[in-house]
């Protein structure tokens, strides 16, 4: 795989609604294989509807979409739902499944684009429980989990649905659009996912999530998106978003920006 | 057993093999019980074509159409409950939301009232079978179209269209009730209450043919269906064709409880009923809900139908008074246990 050219690039993605105004307004950029893109903005930025886009799902009341995004050399609309679905997973920011499935049978059904046999699949659903620390919780039903629970059971599905057979070899790009994942864990829990995302970077497996804790986007995402009104406010690596600048224009707030003593990644502090 | 439910893996197999003989069982039941009992050997006897006169004619073209009409029935009812469910992401959906159950009863009315005295029958149908068929159908065009819009079939605008048009034709079946003399309207009421009564060989093959497209077709949608219960926009992602889906279930669903309205009535509850029921026991895997919940209901159509003969010996109990009589109970029970199977209020 060549791995000069971008993995993802989105080019002058504009989106504008029924009243006229722009939800997204001439969005640019592209990312590598392997590399984590956190978006960060306040709410009503368009982050949402990025991740929509990008995952080829139609925006309610949008008027024109224009632009192209295309993953790798293949333009998102040229790519059959199908076979996207064995390379794309997509997390939503809320699912409402109100059917008692086990924790296990969740994960099972981010298998159903794949036709790899029932006995990959399994070792494919052990192996992402585990990884997403979901053992104890195996057999028990959905609609009884917490909502931090129910988080990771669906994140479990979605990387069921990005993972291969260790005997495949050398997989197909992969990608993982993630609205808000760590929303409702707990901080050991986050630690946890965010560890998960850096293997699957490692791995090649391009990740876009949409992350409101800053400090967190900046201590484990290659490259940072700061999105406002629909506007590319900034982009870059952690040490160019995450600014005292920056801060105050995206979130109407002082803030302080410190150099974390280890990592040497920016680290916000409230005033 | 509730221990044993609530861990939902009492062996499938079981399940199956219990309602398999059920109904072998029930069937059995249905050809020996009635107004002249006939022993059990003697009605195999009938089947094979061994018996005297009239022990024979009560079984081959009476009792026997009829028991195998209430199996295809309320296995149609059973699997267009449990399509419907899954369709609509929400447990106690029941086929009649999508307008078939009131545009037939209305069609059914509308006959009754204009052309009661008429007895006119057509490729083996009658006429008030045919206008339940055709309003039944009606009904579910308009529901869908009401529900479509560029973007695809929204199940939530299906949902209130459905809840508006059986608002509308319930009015309408009203109106011809109003306009109805005693005779007219004791026959209304008793066709909404659905009965087996005029089973015969054609009606059955028009339901057993139905039903067999609906089992040919819905298996293949089973883990489609499964993967729809995430969400629809899930379901896109994992790279189903939701959209194509949806119009086949809602085709097949109108064919089923049509088909069912034209031979047998009204009946209600069982495709309610059955497939939550099953889903309790089973889980909501679509691979063994829907052949299971058609051999649920194809299970509680027959004995309610024995019973339907045999409580009021020599007349006859609409059947489905006894369906939702046997049922509602049950189902009562079950949802006050709801929170051990997992299952939340919808």
């Amino acid at each position: 795989m060549n791995t000069q050219a971008s993995a993802l690039s989105i080019e002058a993605l504009s989106i504008q609604l029924k009243g006229g105004k722009h939800l997204l307004d001439n969005v640019s950029f592209s990312l590598q294989a392997g590399e984590v893109l956190a978006v960060i903005g306040p709410n009503g930025a368009g982050k949402t509807s990025l991740l929509k886009v990008l995952s080829g799902e139609p925006v309610s009341g949008q008027l024109t979409q224009e632009g192209e995004v295309a993953y790798a050399d293949r333009l998102l609309k040229a790519w059959p739902q199908d076979h996207r679905a064995q390379q794309l997973a997509i997390l939503p920011q809320l699912s409402l499944l109100n059917f008692p499935y086990t924790v296990e049978e969740v994960v099972q059904l981010g298998r159903t684009p794949h036709a790899t046999g029932k006995q990959v699949d399994r070792e494919i659903v052990t192996s992402v429980i585990q990884r997403l620390d979901l053992q104890a919780l195996r057999s028990s039903l959905y609609t009884e989990l917490s909502g931090g629970e129910k988080q990771r059971t669906q994140l479990a599905r979605t990387l069921a649905q990005i993972s291969f057979p260790e005997a495949a070899g050398d997989p197909a790009q992969r990608y993982l659009l993630l609205d808000e994942p760590t929303a409702s864990l707990d901080l050991g829990h986050q630690q946890q996912l965010m560890q998960l995302i850096r293997d699957l970077a490692e791995q090649g497996v391009v990740v876009v999530m949409i992350v409101h804790d800053v400090n967190l986007a900046a201590r484990y995402a290659d490259k940072l998106l700061a999105l406002q009104s629909g506007k590319v406010l900034a982009f870059g690596a952690a040490s160019e978003v995450v600014t005292e600048a920056v801060m105050q224009v995206l979130y109407q707030v002082d803030v302080k920006v410190i150099q974390h003593p280890e990592t040497g990644k920016p680290v916000v502090l409230g005033v | 057993m509730l221990d044993a439910i609530r861990m939902r893996r009492i062996s499938i197999a079981w399940v199956y093999a219990f309602l398999g003989a059920s109904l072998f069982m029930l069937l059995l039941l249905s050809v020996t019980t009635g107004i002249a009992p006939i022993a059990v050997t003697e009605a195999l006897q009938a089947l094979l074509g061994e018996s005297n006169e009239s022990a024979s004619l009560i079984i081959n073209q009476i009792r026997l159409p009829r028991a195998l009409l209430a199996m295809s029935v309320g296995a149609l009812l059973a699997l267009c409950g449990a399509a419907t469910q899954g369709l609509f992401r929400n447990p106690l959906a029941d086929p009649s939301l999508i307008g078939v159950t009131s545009g037939a009863s209305l069609g059914a009315s509308a006959v009754i009232v204009m052309a009661g005295t008429l007895s006119v029958s057509f490729v083996g149908l009658s006429l008030v079978s045919l206008g339940a068929f055709a309003g039944g159908m009606a009904a579910v065009c308009l529901v869908y179209l009401l529900s479509n819009s560029g973007s695809g079939t929204s199940v939530a605008t299906m949902l209130l269209a459905g809840i508006g048009i059986s608002a509308l034709a319930g009015s309408g079946t009203s109106l011809f009730e109003f306009y109805a003399d005693n005779d007219m309207l004791r026959r209304i009421s008793l066709w909404r209450m659905g009965g087996l009564d005029g089973a015969d060989y054609q009606r059955l093959g028009y339901a057993t043919m139905v039903l067999l497209v609906l089992g040919c077709v819905f298996p293949r949608y089973s883990t489609a269906l499964n993967a729809l219960l995430l969400g629809e926009s899930e379901a896109r992602h994992l790279g189903l064709n939701v959209k194509r889906m949806k119009r086949v279930i809602i085709v097949l669903v109108a064919a089923g409880m049509g088909v069912s309205v034209a031979v047998s009535g009204a009946i209600g509850f069982v495709g309610l009923i059955v497939p939550h029921v099953m889903r309790m026991i089973v889980g909501p895997d679509h691979r063994h809900l829907l052949p299971l919940s058609a051999l649920a209901g194809a299970c509680l159509l027959v004995l309610a139908d024995c019973l339907a003969r045999l409580l009021l010996s020599p007349s006859e109990l609409p059947v489905g008074v006894i369906t939702a009589l046997v049922g509602a109970p049950v189902f009562v029970a079950l949802l006050r246990h709801r929170h051990q199977y997992g299952m939340q209020a919808a």
